[in-house]
């Protein structure tokens, strides 16, 4: 079976969490990170993207506290989500050898 | 609370219940300690938290969050439909009341007036079948039954076998088959929905026949028995839960087929009589189809025949 692509929001969610556990406002700030400042998820993208990262399988809650009375709940990979997260990493890293080596053709025949 | 913690909570109201009890209190957070020294929520984030909540209540809509299975839809589909569809014998049984009132059974023609009856006694077969948990013999009655329905189609055209209300009894017929065939049949299906869920559902059935053989004829009477069905497949299968009321919207077929016939009837002209045939049928059979499949009423993959 074929495997789409992954959307940015949800490739920068799946690499936060790839290391450690993470609470919401944690990925939020994480992916800002990730991304160079590039990306900037709001809590209603993320919450929409953990709802669906979970029914998927991809994302666990890992554990709750709570921390100046609210609720903080940690998220992390699943070996699921690790798996795609594997297999998307695979995929760009396809693309980018090849683009790398028609570029590389490309200069070679430019400068023949 | 302050100001901004109360417009945030104001936003969060929009998410389904289920998931402001799961998530509210986290997502507040997060968006308190986002806040910095905002005194209001900014519109970017309000529009961000708006069409969260549009993309889960979407998601909520179509089960596409996990949280419906469909074999347990189908399973009671399995119990309640063949029960179900003996109200679609309402019509005939009317009939063959005004031949026994008259005291001149012997002189109906079965084939003119009550043509569908084998069909239908089929159906009170399969119903009797799976409630007394036969559920691969129900199966192949049910198929069947269906048959019945094409063949009805063939033999009685002047029935609108194949169109307008009837589609939905068809429709019904077909879905039946499949979850007496696919689903883990009737015997799960009354351990979700309970063995009251049954008796209401035959008194629903009787109740809706009286009315239709008694008040055929009477357009009050055809919204009365409408209304009456859908009572009591929604009070039968449980409002509460999103599983019995996608059962509920798969056994209310017929209800779904014949106001579609009397929306499109009312448009002048006369759809069923103009439309082509096509049209007519992806009208009276795709689109309750699609609308199931897209609310998570029926299985998405691939069905498995477990006949065994």
């Amino acid at each position: 079976m074929t495997i789409g692509p992954l959307r940015e929001p949800t490739f920068l969610i799946l690499t936060a969490l790839a290391a450690r556990a993470q609470h919401g406002y944690g990925i939020l700030r994480d992916v800002e990170e990730i991304s160079d400042g590039r990306v900037t998820l709001r809590a209603g993208t993320l919450y929409a993207a953990l709802e669906r990262l979970g029914a998927d399988g991809w994302v666990a809650v890992d554990r709750e506290e709570v921390v100046a009375g609210r609720l903080r709940r940690y998220y992390r990979l699943t070996d699921k989500g690790a798996a795609r997260l594997e297999a998307e990493v695979a995929r760009l890293r396809a693309h980018a050898h090849m683009a790398q080596r028609r570029l590389q053709a490309r200069l070679a025949g430019g400068t023949a | 609370m302050s100001e901004l913690e109360r417009r945030y909570r104001r936003l969060l109201d929009w998410y389904p219940r289920g998931h402001r009890e799961r998530n509210g209190e986290e997502m507040l957070g997060v968006l308190m300690a986002g806040a910095g020294d905002r005194r209001r929520p900014g519109w970017r984030e309000s529009a961000d938290l708006l069409w969260g909540a549009a993309r889960l209540h979407l998601r909520w809509l179509t089960a596409a969050d996990g949280g419906v299975d469909s074999r347990d839809v189908m399973a009671i589909v399995s119990l309640l439909a063949p029960m179900t569809l003996i109200a679609g014998a309402t019509t005939g049984l009317h009939e063959l009341g005004w031949w026994v009132r008259a005291g001149a059974l012997s002189d109906m023609s079965w084939q003119q007036q009550f043509p569908d009856a084998p069909v239908w006694a089929v159906w009170l077969a399969v119903a009797v079948l799976g409630l007394r948990g036969f559920r691969r013999a129900a199966a192949v009655g049910a198929g069947l039954g269906t048959a019945g329905f094409g063949l009805l189609a063939v033999l009685a055209p002047f029935q609108h076998w194949w169109n307008d209300r009837d589609a939905g009894w068809v429709l019904l017929g077909l879905v039946t088959t499949i979850a007496l065939a696919s689903s883990s049949g009737p015997s799960h299906g009354r351990r979700l929905v309970g063995q009251r869920a049954i008796a209401m559902m035959v008194v629903t059935v009787v109740a809706v026949v009286v009315i239709g053989t008694v008040g055929s004829h009477v357009q009050a009477a055809q919204w009365l028995q409408m209304a009456v069905l859908v009572g009591g497949v929604v009070a039968s299968c449980g409002v509460q839960s999103r599983v019995g009321r996608r059962a509920a919207l798969v056994l209310l077929l017929p209800v779904v087929t014949t106001l579609l016939a009397k929306v499109l009837l009312a448009v002048p002209g006369s759809f069923a009589q103009t439309a082509p045939t096509a049209l007519v049928i992806a009208t009276f059979y795709g689109v309750p189809l699609m609308v199931l499949l897209t609310l998570g009423c029926l299985p998405r993959r691939s069905l498995t025949v477990r006949l065994g």
